[in-house]
């Protein structure tokens, strides 16, 4: 015992104190934790409530976002997806997303690598990231825009299935805020737990993927085919024009491999085919595996029925190639059926019909595409034959040209003629309008317009030899686009020249404004060169076309031909007024105007009253062969009466 | 008034002035003196407090709660150091003043009031803070920034151009932080 009683007291009086404070730091210790424990767990409950009850990763995500953003008062939030070694942006943000606007759109295009900005650290790192003052790391791709919006601390977490890092959850706040283990900690649940929800995701797209995909090839199955062709016929049914073909491919001689070989080696045959086929499809196109050995092609927005034929020639032709097992060659092939949709028709049926055809394409030889519909199947040979004759045409005699006299509209002299190609086929004659479009579609046009070009040439040189034919005229002879496109086109026209000892100022080449329309400058270039060869040009249908008038500057021509179109409707005064434009426009840049389709002498006697300088048309002279031509040739004049000016 | 106000008032009055004058305190205010930081307690306690201690030391009952602001900041500081730790300067803690006080005051007591420091940064020499309560303790706003520059060894320089005790709706008080 010591001291005095007062001291005593007074010891017990601190004492007392010490033991307040220590008492109540106690209780405000339980306290807090108890409140943030609660906190932690409010925030665990609303994850996991989204997690099991989300329609989707999207809807947990942005649940999960908001409900952190709350816990920790943090002002922003964002979710990453990976795919693949990369990781893109959801653009799903919690938080105060107007006052960030600056910083999430600088987020928006990032895809950011393992290693890279924030995610992608936590990529690499299979955990949480925490960055301080993070707008002072230069490396990291949104530190300018994390500065400019004040952002100086960043968390990021992963969410896991597994060991795998399916996506990123980030959070940024303007605070200075240290490292914090007991909220890492918790987001660690957190992302565990989102993890669920991706896995549950990827486990159904799988169940999906399984259930419209045959396992062998991977291709789509019956179900999925039937799911698109269905998808197909709507959109046919809204619009009627387009062309939907499906075919039905089934290998020939498939099952000898299977029994001799084995299924093993049948089904490296399968997958081969499918890669085969993958490669002959566009890529909008839909490729799919029946069963067995039958697979299904739906094409859909096919220009035209030629088209049919040139896809199942490709199918053919890639099966054709033999197929190798062990190092020996098997040589297999295909039997095609393929059916039009039609708007009315269902998936099931459609597929019906192909299967029907190609049942007959078997009964038929094998090795061959067969169209359902006796009409299809009519009007695709029809092209087929043609386009065979088309082919052989040029060697058979078959092509004739016909002239049309071009006359000079004041004097009524013959001036030129225009070559016209006709197509004397079984002795009957094939209009322009049929096979042209089918030449140009198939390039046949090119070895055609070179026999045009030849044989113009070498009568206009026959001409020049008569001398009952006082003045020779010039000879027209129309280009297509698709011949000035041909590398060779300079050779061809100067061999020609050359060939027949042509006089290449008597060459009037015709183009088209669609020519110079998909690529001015080599347009420009070959008719320029064309120009320097000798060879005149006149621009055919002007006024047809949609280019624009600067082009007529540059284009090296001396001659526009007024599309029939405006002469045949003359007698509309607006058309008469864009008629005398077309001529005055001609007449000040210095070239000639033409006038074609000429039919009735009110056209001539106005194209003359405008100052047309030449015109060409039925009125006139009709094409005819150079036999009925020569007589008009000799008397080198169409019009007995010139004007009275 | 939380009990923590009062704990930390006795504290530095008996540091600086001994336990007999808490304990006259205490009896010139008519209060009984039993406070924990866990409790809550009436603010006419504190207001009986400074008034008595205005009427000891002859001096304005604004400067007594200046007084006790700055002088409880180092307390603050001592007790919950986290919340100073991320910063190296005094504009920075006290722009952080409404996100710690309002969470840590409600982890201890749901639905307490706490008092809301609107302000205005945009000029980087001067920060402008508005506070609003009927509680009127701008002074001890004052003094919780005074505290905050000694912590920082900082010189605090403070106007207030509007002020409640003054009939204005409300106290603005302009801080310029010194280096």
């Amino acid at each position: 015992m010591s001291g005095e009683p007062l001291e005593r007291a007074q010891r017990r009086l601190v004492r007392e104190r010490a033991a307040r404070l220590e008492a109540e730091a106690i209780s405000e210790r339980a306290t807090r934790d108890l409140y943030e424990q609660q906190q932690r767990l409010v925030l665990l409950r609303t994850v996991a409530k989204a997690a099991n009850e989300a329609a989707s990763v999207e809807d947990a995500l942005t649940t999960a976002l908001a409900a952190i953003c709350e816990h920790c008062g943090w002002p922003l939030g964002h979710a990453w997806l990976r795919e693949a070694d990369t990781l893109r942006p959801t653009g799903l943000w919690a938080g105060d997303a107007a006052r960030f606007a600056a910083f999430r759109a600088a987020t928006t295009d990032l895809r950011l690598d393992i290693g890279e900005g924030l995610p992608g650290r936590v990529l690499a790192a299979q955990g949480a990231v925490w960055l301080a003052d993070f707008s002072r790391v230069l490396s990291l791709p949104r530190a300018q825009a994390a500065g400019a919006a004040g952002l100086r601390t960043a968390l990021g977490f992963p969410i896991l299935v597994g060991s795998e890092v399916v996506g990123v959850l980030e959070f940024l706040t303007e605070r200075m805020l240290a490292r914090d283990e007991d909220l890492i900690e918790l987001m660690a649940q957190v992302g565990t737990e989102l993890g669920r929800v991706v896995e549950r995701q990827q486990a159904a797209e799988q169940l999906l993927h399984q259930a419209t995909h045959d396992a062998l090839t991977g291709l789509p199955n019956r179900v999925l085919i039937s799911d698109e062709l269905g998808r197909a016929l709507s959109r046919l049914r809204r619009v009627p024009t387009d062309r939907t073909a499906v075919f039905f491919v089934d290998l020939d001689g498939f099952k000898a491999i299977n029994d001799t070989l084995g299924h093993a080696s049948g089904d490296r045959i399968l997958r081969e085919v499918a890669v085969r086929l993958g490669q002959v499809v566009r890529p909008h196109d839909t490729l799919g595996r029946l069963s067995g050995d039958e697979f299904i092609l739906v094409c859909e927005s096919l220009a035209d029925e030629q088209a049919i034929a040139q896809i199942g020639e490709r199918i053919l032709d890639a099966l054709r190639e033999p197929f190798v097992l062990e190092g020996e060659p098997f040589q297999l092939g295909a039997s095609i059926g393929v059916t039009l949709a039609a708007p009315e028709k269902e998936p099931a049926e459609l597929i019906a019909e192909a299967d029907t055809a190609m049942y007959r394409a078997k009964q038929l030889g094998r090795g061959r595409c067969e169209p359902y519909s006796e009409e299809l199947g009519a009007r695709l040979r029809r092209r087929s034959e043609l386009e065979r004759a088309l082919r052989s045409a040029p060697h058979t005699g078959d092509l004739r040209l016909h002239y049309q006299p071009e006359v000079e509209l004041r004097s009524g002299r013959i001036v030129g003629v225009e070559a016209l190609l006709r197509w004397e086929r079984d002795g009957t004659t094939v209009m322009p309008g049929e096979f042209i479009p089918l030449a140009e579609e198939t390039g046949l046009i090119v070895p055609l317009g070179a026999w045009v070009l030849d044989e113009a040439l070498r009568q206009a040189r026959v001409w020049e030899r008569d001398a009952t034919i006082r003045q020779t005229p010039w000879t027209s002879v129309n280009l297509s686009v698709r011949q000035l496109a041909d590398p060779e086109i300079m050779t061809r026209v100067a061999d020609a020249l050359a060939r027949h000892e042509s006089d290449p100022s008597k060459l009037l080449l015709e183009v088209t404004e669609s020519v110079i329309l998909e690529d001015v400058e080599a347009g420009l270039t070959v008719l320029t060169g064309l120009k320097q060869l000798g060879a005149e040009i006149a621009i055919d249908d002007f006024g047809t076309g949609y280019a624009s008038l600067s082009y007529l500057r540059r284009f090296p021509a001396s001659a526009i031909k007024i599309d029939r179109s405006f002469i045949a409707t003359l007698d509309d005064p607006r058309t008469l007024a864009i008629v005398t434009a077309m001529v005055e426009l001609g007449h000040a840049l210095g070239l000639t105007a033409i006038a074609e389709g000429i039919e009735t002498a009110e056209q001539l006697a106005v194209l003359r009253e405008l100052g047309c300088d030449l015109g060409q048309g039925f009125y006139l002279a009709r094409p005819a062969p150079a036999a009925e031509i020569e007589p008009l040739l000799r008397v080198g004049q169409l019009l007995s009466t010139a004007p009275s000016s | 008034m939380k009990g923590i106000v009062f704990n930390l008032l006795e504290e530095i009055v008996v540091r600086e002035h001994g336990d007999d004058t808490w304990d006259a305190l205490l009896d010139a205010a008519g209060v009984d003196g039993v406070y924990t930081s866990l409790g809550s307690y009436p603010d006419a306690d504190l207001m009986a407090l400074v008034a008595a201690a205005s009427q000891a030391l002859a001096l304005p009952a604004d400067d007594v709660v200046r007084w006790y602001g700055r002088n409880a900041l180092p307390l603050l500081a001592e007790r919950y150091p986290a919340f100073f730790a991320p910063h190296d300067e005094a504009r920075g803690f006290v722009l952080t003043l409404n996100e710690i006080i309002h969470p840590e005051v409600r982890k201890l007591y749901p639905g307490a009031v706490t008092p809301a420091f609107a302000f205005d940064a945009s000029d980087p020499d001067r920060l402008v803070m508005e506070y609003h309560s009927e509680r009127r303790l701008c002074a001890f706003a004052e003094g919780l920034l005074l505290g905050a520059g000694d912590h920082f060894g900082q010189q605090v320089e403070i106007v207030q151009p509007e002020c409640m005790h003054r009939g204005d709706e409300r106290c603005l008080i302009e801080i310029g932080f010194g280096p």
